[in-house]
């Protein structure tokens, strides 16, 4: 199948401790030109997003070591890291998690169950402003 | 995460349920698209009927888990002045794909200019709608009709969603808002109904100091009515 490049240069970071469903997203992701760069937990992806310095963070919530919501809060606490756009994406749907993840500084919160693969590269575009 | 008891619970087994049967959908999609590869027609046949399967599932675990919300004390309910015509239409938009594939017209009436705004908790109403739209797509044949209508009365709007689909039957028509009752016509029409939609439907409704109702004819079709008070009135 021929997917657009327009990903391409950016870097994503993907933070989710599900193998299986990081293996299908990063697939789809780095075949629309982007990196891809993954963390398993919640210590790691704050090791890693200082490290790497990514365009963008999808970020699960329910991680092994520290949760998505404490990742999030040291993201937007670091005057470093503080402007990279983070998208919340997890299974959890209730009220006051959404609410959570956006007062924390969350650019969105997409619940994993409602969209297919094309729909998260369509969300990462449109997080980068690219057309 | 708050909820306690028997809500956390039933949370915590959705999402665990959800998880895997993501991953499934995920796959499947990845394999209709063709980006591992192509795949012959009868294979693609195969997995689209199975991410049907997966977007079944995944919907019954949502229906599931907004009705145990409902019945604790984590049911929330925001509130706010909205605007119940725009609100409507975009439902009305959100459904007119999934009726395009059995050549369902959807027609949708309001006056827009003269319904005044609303109290209502939009993400609920959004459900509301969802699920008669839905339900009136399921159970009305190729090439039917479904007309959403609202309407002012003195104290309520009155939204009103009917089909030309295969009504419900005399003897079961009191039984149609209870959790998980499915009439046997449904069934028979459509096997993939959680039972919830209705169920769900009511209690929002109720929980807007609402009305809903239906009148209805079997094999002809039925006309669902939600009621919600104007402001002063609740």
């Amino acid at each position: 199948m021929d997917t657009d490049q327009k990903l391409a240069g950016k870097k994503v970071m993907w933070v989710e401790d599900d193998q299986l469903l990081g293996d299908v997203v990063a697939k789809v992701i780095s075949n629309h030109g982007a990196t891809v760069v993954r963390a398993m937990d919640g210590e790691e992806a704050i090791r890693v997003v200082e490290t790497e310095a990514p365009d963008i963070v999808v970020l699960d919530i329910l991680l092994p070591k520290a949760d998505g919501f404490k990742v999030l809060e040291t993201i937007k606490q670091n005057p470093k890291l503080m402007h990279i756009p983070v998208i919340l994406f997890s299974n959890l749907s209730s009220r006051e998690d959404i609410e959570k993840g956006l007062s924390l500084g969350a650019l969105k919160f997409i619940v994993k169950a409602t969209i297919v693969p094309n729909e998260i590269v369509d969300e990462i575009k449109g997080a980068l402003r690219i057309a | 995460m708050a909820h306690s008891g028997h809500s956390e619970f039933t949370s915590l087994v959705t999402h665990q349920l959800r998880e895997p049967l993501t991953n499934i959908k995920w796959i499947l999609s990845l394999l209709i698209n063709d980006e591992v590869g192509k795949l012959s027609p009868e294979q693609k046949d195969l997995s689209e009927k199975a991410f049907g399967s997966s977007e079944r599932a995944l919907k019954l675990i949502d229906d599931m888990l907004k009705a145990d919300r409902i019945d604790s004390d984590s049911f929330d309910f925001f509130p706010v002045e909205s605007d119940i015509v725009d609100l409507t239409q975009k439902v009305v938009e959100e459904m007119k794909p999934q009726a395009s594939l059995k050549k369902i017209d959807i027609v949708f009436h309001a006056d827009h200019k003269n319904t005044p705004l609303v109290s209502i908790d939009p993400e609920h109403i959004h459900d509301v709608f969802l699920n008669l739209i839905e339900n009136a797509i399921h159970y009305t044949k190729e090439s039917g009709k479904i007309s959403v209508t609202i309407k002012l009365d003195n104290k309520e709007i009155i939204i009103s969603v009917s089909d030309t689909g295969i009504g419900i039957p005399k003897e079961e028509a009191l039984k149609i808002f209870g959790r998980f009752f499915r009439a046997h016509n449904a069934q028979k029409a459509n096997n993939k109904g959680s039972g919830l939609g209705l169920f769900i439907v009511k209690s929002i409704v109720l929980r807007h100091k609402g009305r809903v109702w239906f009148t209805s004819k079997e094999n002809e079709g039925s006309t669902f009515f939600v009621a919600l008070p104007l402001k002063g009135e609740n």
